[in-house]
This record gives structure tokens, sequence and C-alpha cells, in this order.
């Protein structure tokens, strides 16, 4: 119990729905007792979060599962379901789904937990609270959650000084395909009011190790 | 005489005695009466005299505008009757209640800015943004924010582009460099103006009195990274999109003839908010904060990435750093 | 000051009097003002919008005109030096005249900054005491000092010449000497200080060179006595005020001197830009063969280039500059290619390419060529009265009448 409050502690808001539960329904408490034992074992072990976690400044995330994924909890549908584990074509509400991440070494229970589908998974089957889901991208992506957890990565939301509330990393990527796609920008800026704007002919830029292929192509000007 | 009573009133209110004894006010009284203010005598012979208040005339407050003194240089009440003047002006030109505030800066805070340039896809959000929140004009347009759209494996400004605009950004071959106020730590546009109308603020931030300024752009001249722009007629903003919530020393509209920049949102970020472009930007690659807070993500930054700032050879030590991941 | 009141009444009387020749140029000046100054009323309407000034090139015509006359100030200290401390006779003859030159120029360059300001209505915050002096840290504000002590040196030191000659008196060289040491050192320091404002930023490397104030002041020291050389023709053919031709000798060999040496200054310069071409050789590569294809001075410089090379030809070959039609025909190719080698072929190269690397050109609009003209006016309106009332006073024309 204790070791919980603590990491209730450091994940910050992620844990304080549980909290309310906690609170408002003394009544399953006993109940309650024995899931949390269960959740340790299921869930990942402190030991195996990265230390990077631990020293960075205390955050709390932007939640997402509730607010922002329109079909959670996944186990409304898929309670009923026999968990079934191999790849196949998507059907249904998942029919439009483009799987692109890892580029086909992955598949749904490589990061959704096969059986609890209300949660991720980790690479050792641990399930993953989907408002955690840095601890997921972390396995691989480390060096980009290590400047995520500090700051060097990512995006913190609405001020730079007190309370630190973070995007989770699925606030800007989509996890099933992480790229992000070109965009068309914002209208370019104008001259001063009255003045005329004049292209410059700017000088092809010429990379040094392209002076050296043969054949190279001389354009010499071209206008933009 | 009425003009005289307007000025006797402000004297009353505002008077601040130099240590000869003689009010800085009552010399420019006997200049501005001798001067201007003549002229306008006869004109104003039947405006109401009430420089400070609520019935306050467009002319005192021009008045009042015209004797203000330099920032730096007000009493605590002369500040309180140029942030209410200014509100009122701002009611009369814009029908808007602007709220203009003098947020101080905060104890050990120097603000700082690091930006990943290789995050930063060119998508200008953070340009319109800024123009937004800072109450810019936009006819001329004024933008704190220049974006430009360099050559990958060059560092040269000089073939980059200002105006890109393809249909879809980022191009390949290109990377993005977004300039704006670096808030230097060793500033040469504050060491050029002549009236010390531009100044570093405690928190780093490099401010302009747009009442002190007198527009000759020698600070334009100045700045190594073209980040002051002047307004060259009377700045045009839409009624509908002005931001109410503004500074003295930041995002209150400006009056034609002056020089402006980026001071990283001073309204916002002396409140603990982070600046419009840090919240603008859709790739994260802006990083706000204060240098002298070791747990700062900017700190991290500086700390744990390579970082370079623009024309550091120069000398100026800006606050504006560019880093990769 | 006895007699202070009459010998302005007197001063005014004879600048109000002339022939029908005097008059029309006097009226031609006139127009020209009144011109200048309608222009002027539009742009304090409408702001600077009305130029052709822009973020990017953010100073133009008026800060060029403005450091060409500095110079021309400036150059009055040439006459100063041979005729107050070597006592040369001949020269004391014009040097009032070239002290009105000063004071005209000193006029003009206060305009041409006031007319550049944004807000001229907050012209005070400049004023030390009352406003707020950025002195010593900022380059503008030294302008500021040195141009108002030197149009005040320049106002009082032949005021005193003059009033006590009109008062028919001698005047005391033990009053006025400490004057004119300080003008001379003064005159040099108004162009030193003037480049120095350019050479001080180090966002614009087309001036961040130590050569500046050396080039300045030699340009000013062939530009400055060249334009007076022509003025003291002007005054020759119209006036009885005897000019001797030694004066004319003197100055030409002063001018031909500075003429050669910023020749030099320029090779110099150019040399260092352009052997090892540098980014920070933009701004002259734009200047003497334009860049992105945008080339609006290339023609102007190179006018410039020609006609100061022209005038050294001719001012180097002793019989050519001995022909006083070879001689005045050299003074003007001077003063143009000064003017806009030093004008705008020094101030709008420096902002092109922008500090971010921009390259966005400036043409003036007829609205600043106006008030540009209506300031020439006024300088040249300034300098005939000055010059007519001095000879005037010198001549004898006007004495204070003794009872």
């Amino acid at each position: 119990m204790k070791a919980l409050l603590e990491r209730k502690k450091r994940v910050g808001l992620v844990m304080i729905g549980l909290i309310f539960c906690a609170l408002w329904f003394p009544l399953f408490a006993a109940e309650e007792e024995d899931e949390e034992e269960e959740e340790e074992e299921i869930s990942i072990p402190m030991e195996e979060i990265l230390s990077f976690e631990k020293h960075a400044p205390a955050f709390m995330v932007k939640l997402r599962k509730e607010e922002e994924l329109d079909a959670f909890p996944c186990m409304d549908c898929h309670e009923d379901e026999e968990p079934n584990p191999t790849e196949r074509e998507l059907e249904e509400d998942h029919e439009d789904l483009v799987l692109e991440h890892g580029g086909g070494r992955f598949w749904c229970i490589t990061c959704h937990h096969l059986e609890q589908r209300d949660y991720l998974t980790s690479l050792k089957n641990k399930r993953i609270d989907f408002d955690q889901s840095y601890r997921l991208c972390g396995q691989c992506h480390f060096q980009r959650q290590k400047d995520w957890f500090f700051g060097g990565h990512g995006k913190r939301v609405g001020n730079w000084k007190g309370d630190r509330e973070l995007y989770l990393c699925t606030e800007c990527h989509n996890p099933h395909s992480p790229a992000i796609e070109p965009i068309p920008p914002n209208p370019p800026p104008k001259v001063r009011k009255g003045l005329e704007y004049v292209p410059t002919k700017h000088h092809k830029h010429v990379n040094v190790w392209e002076k050296y292929l043969p054949n190279q192509n001389k354009e010499e000007d071209h206008g933009h | 005489m009425d003009t005289e009573k307007t000025m006797g009133q402000a004297d009353m209110t505002s008077a601040k005695k130099s240590s000869t004894g003689i009010t800085r006010r009552s010399l420019l009284k006997k200049m501005g009466i001798a001067g201007a203010t003549a002229v306008a005598t006869t004109a104003a012979g039947t405006v109401a005299a009430n420089v400070s208040g609520e019935n306050a005339t467009e002319f005192g407050d021009a008045v009042g505008e015209f004797f203000q003194d330099h920032y730096q240089k007000m009493s605590k009440q002369e500040i309180e009757e140029a942030l209410a003047r200014l509100e009122r002006q701002y009611k009369r030109k814009y029908g808007v209640e602007v709220k203009v505030d003098n947020t101080p800066p905060q104890p050990n805070v120097l603000y700082g800015y690091a930006l990943n340039i290789s995050k930063c896809k060119g998508y200008r959000k953070c340009v319109d943004a800024c123009v937004t929140e800072n109450n810019q004009s936009r006819d001329p347009q004024v933008q704190f924010i220049r974006v430009l759209e360099m050559n990958k494996g060059s560092m040269n400004l000089e073939e980059s582009d200002h105006y890109y605009n393809p249909e879809l950004v980022p191009q390949e071959g290109k990377f993005y460099l977004p300039v704006q106020c670096m808030q230097c730590e060793n500033p040469p546009c504050v060491n050029a103006c002549p009236t010390k109308a531009t100044w570093k603020e405690p928190d780093g931030i490099v401010a302009i009195d747009y009442n002190w300024c007198i527009g000759c752009r020698y600070c334009m001249t100045a700045c190594p990274y073209w980040a002051r722009h002047f307004n060259w007629s009377e700045p045009e903003i839409p009624q509908e999109e002005i931001n109410p919530v503004t500074h003295y020393l930041g995002n209150r509209p400006r009056p034609k003839g002056v020089v402006e920049k980026c001071y990283f949102c001073v309204q916002r970020t002396r409140k603990d908010q982070q600046p419009a472009c840090q919240e603008a930007c859709p790739t994260g690659a802006r990083v706000f904060g204060n240098l002298l807070d070791p747990k700062s993500e900017i700190r991290y930054i500086l700390e744990n990435k390579t970082v370079f700032r623009l024309k550091e050879d120069l000398g100026t030590e800006p606050k504006f750093w560019y880093f990769t991941d | 000051m006895a007699g202070l009141f009459s010998f302005v009444m007197d001063f005014i009387r004879i600048a109000l009097r002339g022939d029908k020749l005097y008059y029309g140029w006097m009226a031609t000046l006139t127009g020209l003002i009144l011109v200048g100054i309608a222009c002027y009323i539009q742009q304090f309407d409408q702001g600077l919008i009305v130029t052709g000034m822009s973020d990017q090139v953010s100073w133009g015509t008026y800060i060029a005109n403005f450091v060409f006359l500095v110079g021309a100030a400036a150059a009055a200290v040439m006459l100063v030096i041979p005729s107050y401390i070597f006592h040369d006779d001949d020269f004391k003859h014009v040097v009032l005249l070239a002290e009105g030159l000063a004071v005209a120029a000193c006029v003009m360059c206060m305009l041409f900054v006031t007319v550049d300001l944004g807000r001229p209505d907050r012209f005070w915050h400049i004023i030390p005491l009352i406003g707020q002096f950025n002195f010593p840290i900022s380059m503008l504000a030294w302008d500021v000092v040195v141009i108002a002590g030197y149009l005040l040196l320049n106002l009082t030191i032949p005021f005193y010449i003059l009033f006590t000659r009109y008062k028919g008196g001698d005047p005391d060289m033990r009053i006025y000497f400490p004057g004119v040491m300080l003008s001379i050192l003064w005159a040099i320091s108004i162009h030193t200080v003037t480049a120095f404002l350019l050479s001080s930023n180090v966002a614009r490397p087309f001036w961040h060179t130590a050569i500046l104030g050396p080039r300045f002041l030699a340009s000013a020291f062939c530009a400055g006595p060249a334009f007076f050389l022509l003025t003291l023709q002007v005054i020759k053919k119209y006036t009885t005020f005897p000019i001797k031709i030694t004066i004319f000798r003197r100055l030409s060999i002063i001018v031909t001197a500075a003429l050669q040496i910023n020749l030099f200054l320029l090779l110099a310069e150019v040399f260092t830009e352009f052997y090892h071409q540098t980014q920070h050789a933009a701004s002259a590569a734009y200047l003497f063969f334009g860049l992105g294809g945008k080339s609006a001075l290339v023609p102007w410089i190179w006018t410039a280039i020609a006609m100061n090379v022209v005038a050294v030809i001719i001012m180097t070959i002793h019989p050519l500059r001995e022909r006083i039609g070879f001689l005045s025909f050299a003074c003007v190719l001077m003063v143009v290619g000064v003017w806009i080698e030093k004008g705008m072929g020094l101030i709008v190269p420096g902002f092109i390419p922008t500090p971010l690397g921009e390259i966005f050109e400036y043409t003036p609009t007829w609205i600043e060529i106006g008030i540009s003209i209506g300031i020439w006016a006024i300088g040249l309106l300034i300098y005939t009265v000055l010059a007519k009332a001095a000879i005037g006073v010198e001549q004898g024309a006007i004495r204070m009448k003794t009872n």
C-alpha cells in the first residue's frame, strides 16, 4: 500500500482517478486490496522504471484516455470476445486503422494488452496505463523518453513555472503511424505596405560534393 | 487659460522634484506653453481641464501623453496615471476595454529560450500566434518572428528564403530557422538608443517604452538579428481581434512612428505562462524557461544538448539558443 | 552689448536687399522650401510610410544627406587652420564665408535627422536634462552633442569677429583664438563621430570597418572645400568681394590631396572586401555589382567613381587645374561624386542584405526627394544670407553709426 502511494505521488495526476475511487468507495476496500496485490504482479514493477523518470523534475501529464479516446474503455466491446493474437485483416471499428509503426514488425498486441484491453502492455507483458504510454514508448525510444522527462522533447503545457504538465507522446504522434506528415505553411510575410515584393534570384545552392560529381547539370540561377 | 490650469493640475499630481529643486515638469510646462500648447490653448478654450480621472478628455490625455516621463523615471502614481490614460485612449481608438498592467519582473528569474531546429518544420504557426497575442499591426504588417527556409548543409543566411510558400512544409533538402529578438545579454540596440527608450529588464527582457521612443531607428540599424520593426504608419488592428490583456512594456497596441519587437510575451511570462509562440508550436520545438533554475527544461537543454547561438561571434550573448535532437 | 540690436537689424536689412537676380534666387529657394514643407506635412500626418524606407532598409535619403552634410560642415576647418593659425591673410578674407557654410550645413544636418524621426513631437526626449540622454553610450547622442556644439562654435566666432568689426574695432585674437582651436578639433570630431555612428554597428559589416572614419574625413576634405570653391566663384562673379586667385590655388591643392587620399582609401577598402570574398562582402558586392538580381545602386556608384577619377586626373595635372573652367568642372564632379559615394552609396548598402540575408532594395519616393530638396533650399538660403551679410560687414557696407 505504501509503495503504491509512493508511486502515485510520482506519477501525479495519472493516478488521481484511482485515489478518488478509493475515497468514494470504501465499501469495496477489501476487494480492492486483493486487486492491488494482483496489480503488483501484472503492472511494471518500480525497479523496471528507468531511473530518468525518478530523477526528472516532478510532472503530470495531460490525460487522454477518458478525454480523447472515443472508444475507451476498450473492454466495453472486447469483454465478450475471446482474445485472438493472430495477425489478420482488421474488421469493424478497426477497419480503417493503418499500422505503419515498426515497419511491419508489430501487431496490435505488441503494445496492447491481450487480455486486459483497457491497458497497454510492456515487452515483458506487464500492463501499462494508457495515460502512462510514455513508459511503453520509452522501451525503444529511450533517448527521446529521457528528453521528454527533462523537457528536451515533447511539450510543456500552459506555464513555464509551477505544476509541470506535459503532453503524452500520443498527443502529437499517432501511435499507429507516428511520423508527422507535411502540412501547408501559414502565409509568407508581406513587405511594407506600399512597397513591392521582388523575388530574389538566389544562386542554386550547390553542396561541395556536388561540384565533384560528373555531368553535373549546372543551373546557375533560379528564382523561387 | 484652461491649458495653464491643465498643466497646473498635472503638476500637483505628478510633479517630481529634482535635486536642484526645479521640477522637470514645470520647466517643460514653460517650454510647452511657450511652444506647442500655446497654439492649442485657443482651441482648448472649452476643454475640461481634468487630466486624470473618469472625465478625462481626449485633449487632456494628449497633453498628459506628451509630457509623460520615461517609464523608469515615473513614480508609482505617475505610472498608474499613464496606464489609466492608455486604457482610455485604447477605448477611444478601438472601442475595446483594454487592460494595461505593469506586472514587475519576478525575482530570481532570467528568461531564456531554446529552439530545436530538427523539430521546426516551418509551419509559421508561431508567427501568426504571435501577431494575434501581441496586438501587432495587421496592415501594414508587423511580425516579430521571421522563419528562414535554409539549405541543408549550410548556415548561409543569404541563401535563405524568407518568403517560402510551397504547398507543403517541410520541403526536401531544407531546414527551418525561426529568428526573433534574442533578448541579448549585451544588446547593441540598447547601447544605440539615444534616449534610453529601450533597456534590459532585471528578468533579461529587452523592453521598449513606446511612449518614449522617438523613432530614430538607430536600434534597428544596430540589431544583428533584424528583430526590430518600425510602425511606418498608424498600426491597424481589427477591433474584434484586439487582445485586451496587455502589459505596458509588452503587447499594448503601439502608436505610429515607434520601434517594436519581441519581448518574450512579457504580459504572459511574468504571470508564469508560456509565450504565445511556444504555445502555438505544434512540434514542441520551442522550450522556454528560467535560466536561473537548474531544474528547468531550458537548463537541461543547455547542459545536455549541443547548442549554438546565431552570430555569437558578435559578442551579443543572445539568450536564445538553437539545438538539435 | 551696445549696438547688438542695430547690428541685427542691419544684418537683416542687408540680407533682404539685393538686385533682381538676388530676389529671383531667394524666391526660388523659398518656393522649394514651401514644396518641402508641403511634403513634410504629408509625412507628418501619415507617418514615414510615405517614404521608400522599410524594416529592411530603415535609413535612406535623409540619413544619406545627413552624412554628406556633416562632411561639408567639417570642411570649414580646412580654411580655419591656415587663416587663424598661420595668419594667412588671403584665407582670412573668406574664412567667415566658410564658417557660414558650416552653419548652413549644420542646420541642414539637424533638419535631415529631424525629418527622419518617427516621432518628431518627442524631440525633447533627446535634450539633455529634460529628456533622457544616453550619453556617452549612444553614438547618436554623441552626434547630437558634437553637431550642436559645432553649430554653436561656428555661430559665435564669426559673430564676435563681425560684431567687433561692425563696431569699428579689431577682433582680439586672445578672445577668439581658444574658440578657433576648439573648433578645429571639433570639426574633426563631428565627422569622426558620424563615422563611428556607422562603424560601431557590428550588425552591419559594410560599415564595421576602422577605415570608415579616415574615409569620411578624406571625402569631406575634398567635397567640402570643392563646394566652397564653387560658391566662391559665384560670389566672385556676382559681388565686388575681392577673392584672390591664390585662394583658389591653395584650396584646390587641399582638395586635390584629399581626393587622392580618398581614392586610395576606397581602393584599400575594395581590395580587402574582394580579395577573399567573405559573406561580409555581400553589401559591397551589392553596391558594385548587384546581388540576387538586384542592382539599383550599381550605375550610381560607377558614375561616382568615374566622376572622382576624372576629377582626380584634372586636379592632379597642374596646367589643367590652373584653368578655372577645368577647376570648376572638377569641383562639380567631386561634389556630386562624393555625394553619391558618401551618401546613398554608403548608407543604403549597409542595409542590403539585411542581417538575416534578405536582399530588399530601396528607392526614395517623391515626397522624400521633395523634403530633401526643401532642406537643401533652407541650407542654401541660410548660407546666402550669412554670406551676403558677412561680405557687407567685411567690406564696411554696414557699420554701427557712431554718435
